[in-house]
């Protein structure tokens, strides 16, 4: 799974908010788009085409795991799963990376 | 109005999606559009419909279980079962695969029609010998859209030989131009016409008429185009070969290489009606 996971490219940005928005508890549609709302304060509005356009393609991969309903069935709650946080893990070390080099050229290009 | 449309482009997803995600959809709409606004969630449904038909791959359907009879299930042991994929080519796909081979139709039709040139005939003529169908004869002026082909069978070297040989009798032009006298022009026999037919030119006019090109009794401007070498040679169609032409030779004669091989073969420059008669007994 590491190595599938080193070889995997950039996440767009939809996938990477929704892993995001799951990485802190289960959460249904309309709350993932709430949460992202949230994180991004208002700069990133995910719809809900690109939502579950994201999360069918998630679901597939494994990466998340659709749980069933409670009281209201229409309502189903999206939880992540291990491989999910790993690849998001792996996608915060390198955009991680990518800040610390952008700091570091802005910094040594202004000097 | 705003829910009408969202609902309608929903329900023009793919089936598999549409059924999974449905009910989900509508509530985030109907619970979103307040805070994000109609326009953009219909925008973004669209171009979820765009990526769903042509990125996504197909959503596969249930799986086919199959038990198979066999002489050990007969007998009370473990039936053999054999599982089939439910794998439906997406429409997405079809439509795709539908519209290239329209395109590529067109586009040999289009070939074909309007750039007749002598390249696209020969290498159609190379790939009709090669794949064993007729090759293809020019029947008509090149020059003109729409020249008319006719298919030739292939038919024994011999008898296209004897055809040969009681033309080239009348033909001073081939004669000159079959330096080795087997009926057949050569690559290095098509490139040096241009130097080969000047010698024929007995009155130093020149050009080369009638009286040059064809021997008695077929002395007559007439049945020059008759002749499919001529004819082509003749590009003005004035009943002579002028210096120009004589000099456009090879290329003029190259049009009639209906094989694509690089040299004519009797079927390739026997008159039409020669032809046909020898059609007759194959």
């Amino acid at each position: 799974m590491a190595s599938d996971i080193q070889r995997t490219p950039p996440l767009p940005p939809a996938t990477l908010h929704i892993l995001l928005a799951l990485s802190s508890s289960d959460l249904h549609g309309y709350g993932i788009m709430q949460e992202v709302l949230r994180q991004t304060e208002g700069s990133y509005k995910l719809g809900p085409g690109t939502l579950y356009d994201n999360l069918q393609r998630l679901l597939d991969q494994g990466l998340v795991t659709e749980l069933a309903g409670g009281e209201d069935s229409r309502r189903r709650v999206y939880r992540l799963n291990p491989s999910g946080r790993a690849a998001l893990s792996h996608e915060i070390t390198r955009l991680d990376a990518v800040v610390r080099t952008g700091k570091l050229n802005l910094q040594t290009g202004g000097a | 109005m705003g829910r009408r449309l969202f609902v309608a482009i929903v329900r023009l997803h793919p089936r598999p999606f549409r059924e999974r995600f449905e009910a989900e959809l509508l509530e985030a709409f109907d619970l979103g559009r307040a805070s994000l606004g109609t326009a953009p969630l219909l925008w973004d449904a669209l171009r979820s419909l765009f990526r769903q038909w042509l990125l996504r791959p197909p959503m596969p359907g249930p799986d086919v279980h199959i038990a198979v009879g066999s002489a050990s299930s007969q007998h009370g042991h473990v039936p053999g079962c054999v599982q089939l994929e439910a794998y439906r080519i997406r429409p997405a796909a079809k439509a795709s695969g539908i519209m290239l081979a329209l395109a590529m139709f067109g586009a040999l039709q289009f070939a074909t029609n309007h750039w007749s040139g002598p390249r696209l005939q020969n290498a159609m003529g190379a790939f009709r010998h090669a794949v064993g169908l007729p090759i293809s004869r020019v029947e008509g002026p090149v020059a003109k859209k729409g020249a008319a082909t006719v298919d030739v069978p292939r038919a024994p070297d011999s008898i296209w030989d004897d055809l040969a040989e009681k033309y080239f009798a009348g033909q001073p032009v081939l004669r000159a131009l079959d330096s080795d006298g087997d009926y057949r022009l050569s690559a290095a026999e098509i490139a040096a016409a241009p130097s080969v037919l000047p010698m024929l030119d007995k009155n130093r006019d020149g050009k080369l008429d009638v009286t040059e090109c064809l021997d008695p009794p077929m002395r007559d401007p007439v049945l020059m185009p008759l002749s499919p070498v001529l004819r082509q040679l003749d590009a003005d169609r004035n009943s002579e070969v002028s210096a120009a032409e004589m000099r456009n030779a090879a290329a003029a004669l190259l049009i009639l290489d209906a094989s694509g091989d690089g040299q004519l073969h009797p079927v390739e420059f026997l008159p039409e009606r020669g032809v046909n008669r020898t059609l007759r007994f194959f």
